[in-house]
């Protein structure tokens, strides 16, 4: 398949790729729930096959610094996330992981970095489950890596790599918010034409 | 009149005098400024790779690679006026943002952009006046073509002029 054939993606196929990360996405808000103790939202933001040169500008401000946590998967489908909170998002998050006073957590040390981390594997096994359950074959998550930095130059670097092969990047951006408090963050994910090529055809078949 | 133009991955602007250059959240990629301090003209390349080796389809964008954008860029300043035997480089950036990671990656990109970039200037005969690269961190970068100055900021070490 020519990727100029597939791009700009139709509202079809949109439609198909949010139907199965939405599935995701109640994986994720179940677990993620229990954690926090408290009602999650989860809002799919976009799903987009876009030039990889447009992502940073369209992911948000890219000058913010974020705490991000960063997996990538592989097999036959492969991707990248980035699950990502601004300072004071991470600092509340933290708070309420640990169960602790609100406002108490005042920096992101290793301690809070493993909990973030722990969240990321929560968004990231849940979305490539349902991957791998399409593709009918394994689907391996790496392990998670934090990160702190501004959010346009962590975007960058995990994008760049499909850039050597490809000029399109599929791009999943899901809100996550805690309702009542200021925890807004982000949960990207990143996959090659190839692997979006895979997944359309398998859901062409269903 | 004055303008401040944000350069964004796989581009670059090519301004006379009296603007200003800025790159927003530069990671793995090169900013490559070239700068004629006679004419003030200047030009910045966002740069992401080094060289195109795999692309064999029209649609590719050529400011992405290193070889192919600073090609173009050096036609286009030296089309607005820029006299090539003056022109003076800065080059910045290249970091690896996720260090533990780099035996997994394919390369580390920054590493091979920075190279690249360097070999592409030594083969043109335009110096380097300064850079500021490497390390495991985001930068932001401001040029003004009225002054020549190039300033870098990070969250980790502050604001700088090369």
């Amino acid at each position: 398949m020519n990727m100029a054939e597939i791009y700009p993606l139709t509202e079809e196929q949109v439609d198909k790729l949010r139907t199965i990360f939405t599935e995701g996405m109640q994986h994720v808000n179940k677990s993620l729930s229990e954690m926090v103790k408290r009602r999650i939202s989860l809002v799919l933001a976009q799903v987009k096959l876009l030039p990889i040169e447009e992502v940073p500008t369209l992911v948000g401000e890219k000058k913010i610094l974020i705490n991000g946590v960063y997996l990538h998967f592989s097999g036959v489908l492969t991707g990248s996330v980035l699950l990502y909170f601004p300072q004071e998002s991470a600092l509340l998050l933290s708070d309420l992981l640990f169960e602790r006073k609100l406002g108490e957590t005042t920096k992101i040390h290793d301690l809070e970095q493993s909990a973030l981390k722990e969240v990321g594997n929560i968004f990231t096994n849940a979305y490539v489950d349902i991957l791998a359950k399409i593709i009918g074959m394994k689907i391996l998550p790496s392990v998670p890596y934090f990160v702190r930095d501004m959010l346009g130059a962590v975007v960058e670097d995990i994008i760049v790599n499909y850039a050597q092969a490809s000029v399109y990047v599929l791009l999943v951006d899901t809100n996550f918010e805690l309702p009542g408090t200021i925890v807004k963050g982000h949960f990207l994910l990143f996959s090659p034409p190839e692997t979006l090529e895979l997944l359309l055809k398998r859901l062409a078949r269903s | 009149m004055a303008e401040t133009i944000d350069v964004g991955m796989g581009e670059f602007k090519v301004v006379g005098n009296g603007h200003t250059l800025t790159v927003t959240s530069l990671g793995s990629c090169v900013a490559l400024i070239l700068y004629d301090p006679v004419g003030k003209i200047g030009g910045l390349a966002h740069i992401m790779l080094p060289e195109n080796f795999l692309f064999r389809g029209k649609e590719s964008n050529p400011r992405r690679f290193a070889d192919t954008g600073i090609a173009l860029m050096l036609k286009e300043i030296v089309a607005q006026g820029a006299e090539k035997t003056r022109l003076k480089a800065y080059v910045i950036g290249g970091a690896n943002l996720f260090p533990a990671l780099a035996p997994e990656l394919i390369a580390d990109i920054g590493k091979k952009n920075i190279e690249m970039v360097k070999r592409i200037l030594v083969g043109e005969n335009i110096p380097i006046l300064a850079e500021d690269t490497g390390g495991d961190y985001g930068r932001n970068i401001e040029f003004s073509t009225t002054t020549g100055e190039v300033w870098v900021r990070s969250f980790k070490h502050g604001r700088k002029k090369l």
